[in-house]
Parts: structure tokens; sequence; C-alpha cells
């Protein structure tokens, strides 16, 4: 083998001894008698996209939203390596440390764009407020990073003053990604991001989402009932069922050969294109 | 000649939990070897297995029991066993297989698409859209298709992107699922070409092809499904 082989090799092994990003540990959640979900645990590494997926009242967002701190989990842990590498317990945390985190480290893709925006401010607005959050004080600069991920998710430059309310769903989704992405968050969580749009659109967004998560090398938890969302961008699935995981692996393996009933279920239902 | 792709006692079925449970036995404990420079083709009717055994190769599809070892940069790695991490960096750097169709992507141009592989290894984008347009030129894709998405492309046109995507990358490993089987004759010829050059540099090849010619051409050893054991070529 070739010394260079050697070096690659040495990088792949490098890559794979990194620790991971996000840690969690039998994370539970009931409303009242209604279980949410339960012994969900998992491990997120730099660079990686874990889908889950699962039907409509399978705990998917529940997870999400535990996992964002948005919701207090009853049992479970969830630990996050901050930038400084230190490994801190979420919810450890006071609610004003969850909240800097949120702003400063995380993204927070919504389903509905108009959750994720703030749709009495311009477009450029939107984006520079989240650099504002991070410390950034120069308007020229501000203005000029809106520009550029106004450019990045394909929204016309002319659109850069005008308020997303009277853009259109697929725009405002875009916009809503640019906002979430622009301060170069180190983890982001995603529920649903094409749910709310036409199919035309999806193909669109998920086309560009695609290309940003790879040339980015995003971490991030996608939550989406569309399987064909969750191929195009996920390293790894999470199958959830009843608020539990019934199975999860490599994307394409659990797609293409599904080992539970219920995987194999939502798996066979797929509509051949 | 060096080892580099070992399995042992592979078995593979599928269990069918919507439909009755039925149970499909694929692979049953097969054995094979497989060194540096040397081309394996699968001969069998369909059904026999051999995309199960790519597939499993490839860590696309769990098997039931034994071990895949194959040798991935210094270490042996078992994909039967592999971490999904893991099973993406052999996928990476170590395997490369054309599938029987391609996996169309919307809206990302033909010469990406086969650029992809080479920037995930981290090769210079110039020199990575330099050695796809290389090879799509070498498959006899016309240059007007390079900048289009190839959702309308022709089954023939789509199935050389991916032996392009394939080849343009270096992979010590080829798994070969009938990348001739769309194809007219001139192009079949530069895919078994292709092949050749690669099995010259040292690739270890496992293949299925569908017309007995490029099977001559290509096989060192024939892997007969029916039997589960290698014949002479």
């Amino acid at each position: 083998m070739s010394e260079a082989a050697r070096l690659d090799c040495a990088d792949a092994v490098t890559a794979l001894a990194e620790p991971p990003l996000l840690e969690v540990e039998g994370l539970g959640k009931s409303f009242g008698a209604v279980l949410a979900c339960a012994g969900i645990s998992f491990s997120l590494w730099p660079g990686e996209v874990l889908g889950v997926v699962g039907e409509s009242g399978s705990g998917k967002t529940t997870l999400l939203n535990c996992l964002a701190g948005r919701l207090l989990p009853d049992e479970g842990l969830v630990r996050y390596r901050l930038a400084d590498g230190r490994m801190v317990d979420l919810f450890a945390l006071s609610e004003a440390e969850r909240r800097r985190l949120a702003r400063t480290e995380w993204g927070f893709v919504h389903q509905n764009p108009r959750d994720g925006l703030r749709l009495s401010v311009s477009a450029g607005g939107n984006i520079g407020e989240r650099l504002m959050l991070v410390g950034a004080r120069h308007y020229g600069n501000i203005r000029a990073a809106a520009r550029d991920w106004l450019d990045k998710v394909e929204i016309d430059l002319a659109r850069l003053d005008d308020r997303p309310a009277r853009f259109s769903g697929g725009m405002q989704q875009r916009l809503q990604i640019a906002r979430n992405l622009v301060s170069n968050p180190r983890l982001v969580l995603m529920d649903e991001p094409t749910g709310s749009l036409d199919v035309s659109v999806q193909a669109r967004l998920l086309d560009l989402l695609r290309g940003l998560v790879a040339g980015l090398g995003l971490s991030a938890v996608v939550v989406t009932h569309d399987l064909s969302v969750a191929r195009l961008l996920a390293h790894r699935l999470l199958v959830m069922r009843r608020g539990r995981v019934v199975e999860s692996g490599l994307t394409d393996r659990v797609l293409d050969d599904p080992q539970h009933p219920y995987t194999q279920l939502l798996a066979a239902s797929i509509l051949q294109a | 000649m060096r080892e580099t792709l070992r399995v042992t006692g592979l078995a593979k079925s599928f269990t069918l939990h919507n439909q009755g449970g039925a149970r499909l036995d694929v692979l049953r404990r097969l054995d094979l070897v497989l060194g540096e420079g040397e081309c394996l083709v699968l001969a069998g009717p369909s059904g026999s297995g051999k995309s199960t055994l790519l597939r499993a190769v490839y860590g696309n599809y769990l098997p039931d029991a034994g071990h895949i070892l194959l040798r991935h940069g210094g270490d042996t790695v078992d994909m039967a066993r592999a971490s999904p991490r893991l099973v993406l960096e052999v996928r990476r750097r170590t395997i490369g297989y054309v599938s029987q169709f391609l996996r169309v992507i919307p809206r990302v141009p033909a010469l990406d698409i086969v650029a992809e592989p080479l920037l995930a290894q981290g090769i210079a984008p110039q020199a990575a859209r330099e050695r796809a347009a290389d090879m799509l030129a070498r498959l006899l894709i016309p240059e007007r298709l390079w900048p289009l998405a190839s959702a309308t492309f022709s089954g023939g046109e789509q199935q050389r992107i991916n032996v392009a995507r394939v080849f343009a990358a270096d992979y010590p490993i080829l798994l070969l699922d009938e990348p001739t089987a769309a194809l007219d004759d001139a192009s079949a010829g530069v895919v078994a070409g292709l092949v050749e050059a690669a099995r010259s540099r040292g690739a270890t090849i496992i293949g299925v092809f569908h017309d007995g010619e490029t099977r001559r051409r290509l096989a060192d050893r024939v892997f007969d499904m029916a039997s589960q054991r290698a014949i002479a070529a």
C-alpha cells in the first residue's frame, strides 16, 4: 500500500474516533397518561445527519422538542458537547443558559416557516437578526451576509428589503433555512422541513438542503414522515412507532432491507416515481 | 496475490412480516475469497442471490450470519458487523458499487453526480470535475448532457452515469451489478475496458454480467450461485 493510502486510512480512523456532539440516553416524555416517547437513546457525531421517521403521532416531534430544550423530558439525559469541548447535561443547565445555547450554537427549522420567521421584519432583517444575536455589529457585514445567504437559498436579491409575509411558502421556508444557517450553527434540528410545501416546491428545497448539508458538513437531526426526504438527507435513521425506536441503522440499509414489521410496512408504502 | 475480501458462512434470508411471515432463504452459508487484481463473476438465474450478495458486501443488506472481511486501508473491516459510520467510511474510500439502476437525484447535473464521490474523497473541485468530465467522455456521454440533471436521460445514459460515477474514483474493491445491461455494444465494450483497467491496477472485482461475451472476457473465476461455489472460468 502506498504512503498516501496509509495516511488516508489514518485520517479515516481519526474521524471515526472523534467524540459525539450529542448523546441521548433513555429519554422519555408523557403528556398526562399519553406516552409520547420512551427509552430513546442515540448518539450524533459531527457532520452527521440523523433522520427520525415514523407516522404522525409516533413521538418524533416530541423527541425533537426535548432535544431542543423546548420541552422538559420526564426521564433520560441529553448531553451536548460545547464548542470548547466541554460536555454539558442539557437539563442541568438553567433555562437562560439553554436559551443562549439555542441562540448561539443551534438552529431550529420549523415545519411551518411562519413559526420560525419574524413576518414583520424584512428578509434581510430576518437573516441579520440571527447574526446580531451571536454578536455581529457591523451593518455592512451583516447586510453582505444576508445578501450572500439569500443567494445561497435562491431568493432574488431584489427581495432583500421585502417582508416575508408576502413570500410564497417555498420562499419562506428557504428564508427560514438561511436565517438558521447564517450563524454557522453546530447542530441543526429540523421538524418536517418540506412538510408544508407543494410537491414541486419540495424537490427544490430538498435539493437545496442536500447541497447545504453536504457542503457545510452540518450536524443535524431531521424529523420527517417522508422516506424519500430521509433517504436523500440522512446518513442514519431512527424508525419510531408509538413513542419507541423500533429500528435504527444506516439509511439505505433500513429502507432497502427493513427488519421490523413496521419498517417493512413503511418502506413498502413508498410509491416508485 | 494479496487477499482483499473474505466471505465466510454468509447467510441471508428475508422475512416478509406483512405477507404472512413468509421467509426466503437466499444465501446459505456462502464462502469465498478474493485477492488483488481478481475478477469474480457471479452466475445463476435471477433470484439466485447475485444482487443480494453484492448488497450484503456493500452493507446495504443485513446478513443473518457470517462475516464479510475486507481490507480497508490498513485495517480489516467486517461489513456484516460494522457500524453505520464505518460502513459509510468504507464506501467513501474502499468500495465502489454500480447498482442496476441509477437513483436519480432531481436537479443535480450529471457532471456533479459523477464528481461527487471524488469530492467526498477530498479531491479538489477542479480536479474532480476534470476527472468526471474525462470519464463521461470515455463513456460516450455527449458533452451537451453534462450540465443537465439525469432524470430525463435514457436508461442507457443513466446507466453510463452510474458507471462513470464509480470508475472516476479508483476504489480498491468494485461491485458491479449488471453494469452493461442497458447498453449498446459500443458502450458495453467501453465498460468492459474500464473493468479490465481496474483489474490491472489491482482492484478486486465482483460482477454480474448478463451477456456471455463480457463474462468470458472479464472473469478470472466464475461463482455458481446455485451450488454456491466457485467453478473454473
